[in-house]
């Protein structure tokens, strides 16, 4: 089966397997996937998902898939004073950096880079890496994506570990230019365990070209609790796919939070799988585009079992050119009694020429919904408050950013609320109110 | 006798099922063919602008997949159809000209009393062909045309041809282009410059024989500051083979003037209803579809505002209702092109005995569309855990000075609302219809009287199949 695989890519694969000293079968689980992924035919621009999204965004052109053996790269300078329990730090899916608190080690939490993973807890790595939460056979980029991952996070906490502090993963390019990068993170929190991730996704620089293809997989155990959020800050030159897909156990609790602010094109895959009864999820996702930017969110989320809540609030504010697509899908299938989703969607329109396309979707086939419902909204700033704010002597451009921070208060408070903490909570939000000015 | 059997299969009491043995004039063969074309439109004499457009769309409709969205349509066997079939020689103006057994199956459906009671006009279309249209003297002498489009062709050459096609043209969709091939009958309803006709004109659809499509195209011109309200209800038999219900409406409405379309939509459980409703408004102009689907074993239907100019506002208000083996896609377009344009959709749809309703809506408003304002509610009540509710609204939002929203919300038939009512010496099945006439209300209160009693009737009949 694997015949077909033309040599050079073949070899390409096997060297990078190597490099990592991996396994057989997951040299064989990249070759499998490679394959897949030159069989999985590319959409038409006709699929309902890719109508609204510009498939050159799709062009590998230019990509280096196989930057060539590790160079060296200066560790970047330690930050003792910045809060984290625990850190990863990668770029061109080289790690760089590690740390963990001790508190953490000595609870049997590991947090490391996947390729270490894969050496020093094999079995915990092979029942989890792609198996449940996210498929190769996804699309056509995860296929892709499971061919080529470097670097990656793994955060694995066994049942009835708990952390409040939360842990950071820096993931960055580098100023090489041209390079293809395919983070994944898989978080494992057993029974009863509770985590906390903030993973930063980022270039130098707004020129170097780059693709992202990344998966975050989130396995929640029964009475688990995992907060994430992630942070998309590529170069306005890089195009950046993701897949994120959440697996929830009885009585866990998923909070999710996105902020998407870089890249040229976006396009991310959101899910949440509430499989067992009271699973919950909480998802709130923060888009801040300008200029040319394209970003196409589509999030689900899974109602299978009784008793399941779901809650996403996603607040966009398009500015210039850019344009926001959301297909947001609710689904409450049969036998998931007493549920209880909402989705809302809050867009304020900025640019002259900014476009957004939400796109809510209920599909509920249960009868015994507790509340199932979904809102969206489009709006701009509002000339009569911006004329009260400047009359009481406001410049425009201090009103508009005073209305933009209020717009997005709710979603930095839930982001906050996430996170958990403060101080690194300040550091982000002013970054985010500062792309936005 | 086979009927009869069907009749007792379907779960709930549907007055309409009965059939005539029909006597048909003529009937094309069954299947779609250029030959059926060109015979239809040689039984009407057109002209042959028409003729040349029917068969483009035949072409059209030949070249275009299915739809791959939405409800299943692959029982749809379009070759086992009869594309065209005529009961009468012409339309009549008096009920006593009508062959006999098609007035006795409108007198069943109440149509010539309904007409002597609250109509300024009507039309009545038996398979392909009107067999009854007529209006109240005044209307006509104030320039009112109402009448069936296939007459209208002939007497009103310069007007059909002006607007026909305009607003849903041939290739707009695969059953746009089918009817636009095969059409026949409907109503063509001119209202001349500041008429207003105070009320209603109704137009009554029936499908009579086996396996047979419908494809009845509506025309509807309402000259500046004109205004009417134009009704249509729509029946058919029992059979156990699907037929088709593909219609094209069209509505033009200019500045200042305002149409409002009613719909109450009762097909017999084996009808596939594909419609195509569009409407364009110019400056001030003001559309209002209400759109209630009851009938038919699947639906696709989205009436449609294009908001051509400043001031004009769109209005649709659907009601759907899916009992057991329906499928209800049914929804609401409000494109916004002009700045300052308005629009409301309100959507409320009941689920009962696996039935499956679906709101399926677009919101568009195009860059320069400034102060656009639209919003949208659609509420979903589940009454069983086999039945089904789905909501797909798309908005595509070009403009930054627009203020849009869309809510919607599903709930089933609560147990506390039911205790409540129970505990007030209401029975269960008095308290949910209570608390489903409540939920429809809104929209019910919008249909003339005697409609609004109907549908109730109605809805109270699919009702009390389900629960006891």
């Amino acid at each position: 089966m694997l015949e077909s695989i033309s040599l050079r890519k073949r070899r390409a694969i096997e060297e990078l397997s190597a490099r990592y000293e991996e396994p057989i079968w997951l040299l064989q689980h990249r070759l499998k996937a490679w394959r897949l992924y030159e069989d999985i035919m590319p959409p038409s621009g006709a699929e309902e998902e890719w109508r609204r999204t510009d498939l050159n965004a799709l062009n590998l052109e230019g990509i280096r898939l196989f930057p060539s053996a590790v160079t060296h790269v200066p560790a970047p300078r330690r930050n003792g004073r910045n809060g984290y329990a625990g850190e990863i730090v990668q770029r061109d899916g080289v790690t760089l950096g590690r740390r963990l608190g001790t508190d953490l080690e000595r609870q049997g939490i590991l947090f490391s880079d996947l390729h270490s993973a894969a050496r020093e807890y094999p079995d915990l790595f092979r029942a989890h890496f792609m198996t449940e939460a996210v498929q190769p056979i996804a699309w056509k980029f995860v296929a892709l994506h499971a061919a080529l991952w470097r670097g990656g996070v793994f955060l694995y906490v066994p049942a009835g570990a708990q952390t409040t502090v939360p842990l950071h993963a820096a993931v960055g390019l580098s100023r090489s230019g041209g390079i293809g990068v395919f983070p994944h993170t898989l978080i494992v929190a057993e029974e009863g365990s509770s985590v906390t991730l903030i993973e930063e996704h980022a270039s130098p620089d707004d020129e170097q070209p780059g693709l992202s293809s990344g998966v975050v997989e989130i396995l929640a155990r029964d009475g688990a609790t995992v907060r994430y959020v992630g942070v998309q800050d590529w170069g306005k030159n890089v195009n950046s796919f993701a897949t994120i897909r959440a697996v929830l156990g009885a009585g866990s609790r998923l909070e999710l939070g996105l902020v998407g602010s870089g890249s040229h094109v976006a396009k991310d895959s959101v899910a949440a799988v509430l499989g067992a009864p009271g699973a919950n999820a909480k998802i709130i996702g923060l888009f801040l585009a300008g200029g040319e930017q394209h970003m196409d969110y589509s999030t689900l989320q899974d109602h299978r079992a009784p008793n399941t809540t779901s809650d996403l609030l996603l607040k966009s504010v398009l500015k210039d050119a850019s344009r926001l697509v959301w297909h947001g899908l609710t689904r409450i299938r049969k036998g998931a009694a007493e549920s209880d989703a909402n989705q809302t969607s809050r867009n304020l329109l900025l640019g002259e020429s900014a476009r957004v396309a939400p796109i809510p979707v209920l599909e509920i086939e249960a009868h015994d919904v507790t509340r199932c419902s979904h809102g969206a909204s489009v709006s701009s700033v509002d000339e009569e408050q911006l004329y009260y704010m400047m009359s009481r002597g406001l410049t425009r451009e201090n009103a508009t950013q005073a209305i933009v921070d209020g717009f997005l208060r709710q979603g930095l408070e839930c982001l906050t609320s996430i996170r958990g903490h403060d101080g690194i909570g300040r550091a982000l939000e002013r970054r985010l109110l500062a792309k936005v000015a | 006798m086979t009927d009869r059997k069907v009749t007792e299969m379907v779960p709930d009491a549907y007055k309409w099922g009965f059939h005539d043995e029909a006597r048909y004039l003529f009937r094309t063969e069954k299947g779609l063919s250029r030959k059926v074309v060109e015979e239809i439109a040689g039984i009407k004499e057109e002209p042959q602008w028409m003729r040349d457009m029917r068969l483009r769309a035949l072409e059209v409709f030949e070249s275009k997949p299915m739809p791959s969205w939405g409800p299943d349509l692959s029982e749809i066997n379009l070759n086992d159809m009869y594309y065209y079939a005529r009961a009468s020689e012409r339309p009549e103006r008096d009920w006593s000209e009508v062959p006999d057994y098609i007035r006795q199956t409108f007198d069943r459906l109440g149509i010539p009393e309904a007409e002597r009671k609250f109509l300024a006009g009507v039309g009545a279309q038996y398979d392909s062909e009107t067999v009854y249209h007529n209006i109240r003297q005044e209307l006509a002498k104030q320039g009112v045309i109402f009448a069936d489009t296939d007459t209208a062709v002939r007497e009103h050459p310069d007007l059909v041809r002006r607007y026909f096609g305009t607003v849903v043209p041939p290739a707009d969709n695969k059953f746009a282009a089918l009817n636009s091939a095969v059409w026949s009958g409907g109503s063509f309803v001119y209202i001349p410059e500041g008429v207003k006709v105070e009320i209603p004109l109704q137009a009554y659809f029936r499908i009579n024989a086996e396996n047979i499509g419908q494809f009845e195209r509506t025309l509807i011109i309402a000259e500046p500051g004109s205004f009417v309200h134009y009704i249509e209800g729509c029946t058919a038999p029992i059979y156990t083979t699907n037929s088709l219900h593909a219609a094209v409406v069209e509505v033009i409405v200019k500045k200042g003037a305002r149409v409002r379309y009613s719909t109450v939509q009762n097909w017999s459980t084996n009808v596939y209803n594909l419609v195509t409703k569009r409407s364009v408004a110019y400056e001030d102009a003001v559309v209002e579809w209400v759109d209630g689907n009851l009938g038919s074993k699947v639906t696709m239907k989205y009436p449609a505002v294009y908001l051509l100019e400043p001031g004009a506002h769109g209005e649709v208000l659907s009601l759907s209702f899916a009992g057991r083996g329906q499928h209800q896609d049914a929804g609401a377009k409000a494109v916004h092109v002009a700045p300052h344009t308005t629009s409301v959709i309100t959507s409320k749809s009941v689920s009962k005995d696996g039935g499956r309703a679906s709101y399926r809506g677009l919101v568009r408003a195009y860059a320069g569309a400034k102060g656009v304002r639209s919003s949208v509610r659609c509420d979903a009540l589940l009454l069983d855990e086999h039945s089904r509710s789905d909501t797909y609204p798309t908005m595509e939002i070009d403009e930054r000075d627009a203020t849009i929203s869309h809510e919607a919300s599903v709930s089933k038939v609560s147990e506390e609302q039911l205790f409540y009512l129970q505990s007030r010496g209401i029975d269960e099945q008095e308290a949910t219809k209570m608390i489903v006439n409540g939920f429809v209300e809104p929209i019910v209160k919008e249909l003339p009287m005697e409609y609004a009693v109907e549908l109730n009737r109605l809805i109270e009949l699919q009702l009390e199949g389900a629960i006891g």
